[in-house]
């Protein structure tokens, strides 16, 4: 058996394994889709895959085909004759697997979508370790730790659906005297290995700590945005907000409790 | 109880990024109104006690669409056809 050949029969086989994590991490999750390891890679996406080939087993039946494991085992297998065979008979039904590739590859990334919305409307992956995604910065800017089992808070009055506004106290570095960066927190990139690399901030203000209890100094900082980077940030502080409608047309505002 | 509607939409968790906040704080910070919503934010937090935040119309109008209201068009449609028509 020639070995690329096999290996890219094994990837084949596994591609809606492949395109399934794709949808299943995709989003601030993507961090986790890449997999650099052929064994890991393997592991991770067999099981989306046989699920997938079962799936459509039905529907091609319908149209008058089936899966031939003879082909796959000889394409596999160390007979020259067989693999020549194999190759033929693929060669014969090429179209028609290039187009179930492509559909059955669609599919599974809309299954692995739809599973990840599945799990994170209802919360599922903050209440459910097993569930739970290798990305920390997720679940404590959107107030998510606080659902996990673990976790020593929890909201009283309120639930994580109630936070409108996630206000931030930024302490940040920037030479020899370290500022206070507080303001609205609009969104946030992560870095490749997943990691916080920006936070933005809206409406910012600025002091530096030496005056911070003193209230003296705060500057605002006018522009629509200002970006933190967070290898400069040393803490942050996180207050939740909800906004209540009034009858008036008019807002509160408090804490979470 | 002064509290009458659940806020706009409430926070969504899935689509393709979760935010970091709802559509009600987004309509609100990024609205005219946005530096006194977020003094009162300041004031919330410094004090620990609610704060009331009086909207102008604009955000108001705002909050309603985004309720799916039907607010009435200070411009009737008739005259912006007519406008655009004779420019």
């Amino acid at each position: 058996m020639d070995i690329a050949l096999g290996g890219l029969i094994f990837l084949v086989i596994l591609l809606p394994g492949i395109s399934f994590r794709k949808g299943y991490f995709s989003g601030e999750f993507s961090n986790q889709y890449s997999i650099n390891d052929f064994f890991q890679l393997f592991i991770n996406t067999l099981f989306p895959s046989i699920i997938t080939y079962l799936a459509f087993l039905p529907i091609i039946f319908l149209f008058g085909y089936t899966y031939d494991f003879e082909v796959l085992l000889r394409i596999l297998s160390s007979n020259d004759d067989g693999v020549k065979d194999s190759i033929a008979k693929i060669q014969a039904f090429i179209y028609p697997i290039i187009l179930f590739q492509i559909i059955a590859n669609l599919f599974a990334l809309g299954a692995g979508n739809y599973l990840k919305d599945v799990v994170l409307s209802d919360s599922y992956d903050a209440k459910n370790k097993f569930l739970r995604y290798n990305n920390v910065w997720h679940y404590l800017l959107t107030a998510k730790f606080t659902l996990f089992e673990r976790s020593q808070i929890s909201f009283n009055e309120h639930s994580i659906d109630d936070v409108d506004i996630t206000f931030v106290d930024a302490l940040v570095n920037t030479g020899e005297n370290p500022y206070i960066y507080t303001g609205i927190l609009v969104d946030y990139e992560l870095a490749s290995d997943g990691g916080l690399d920006l936070i933005y901030l809206k409406k910012a203000q600025r002091e530096l700590l030496t005056q911070k209890w003193n209230n003296a100094g705060i500057q605002n900082i006018n522009g629509h945005i200002i970006i933190l980077k967070y290898e400069n940030i040393i803490n942050l502080n996180l207050s939740f907000i909800q906004v209540n409608e009034l009858k008036e047309g008019d807002v509160e505002i408090h804490l979470l409790q | 109880m002064k509290k009458i509607t659940r806020n706009i939409g409430v926070r969504q968790f899935n689509g393709s990024a979760v935010p970091v906040g709802s559509e009600i704080g987004k309509i609100l910070i990024n609205s005219t109104d946005s530096g006194i919503v977020v003094e009162a934010i300041r004031n919330t937090i410094k004090n620990g006690k609610s704060e009331t935040v009086i909207l102008s119309p604009s955000t108001k109008k705002a909050l309603k669409y985004a309720k799916g209201y039907t607010v009435k068009r200070t411009t009737p449609i008739s005259l912006v056809e007519v406008s655009k028509k004779s420019s």
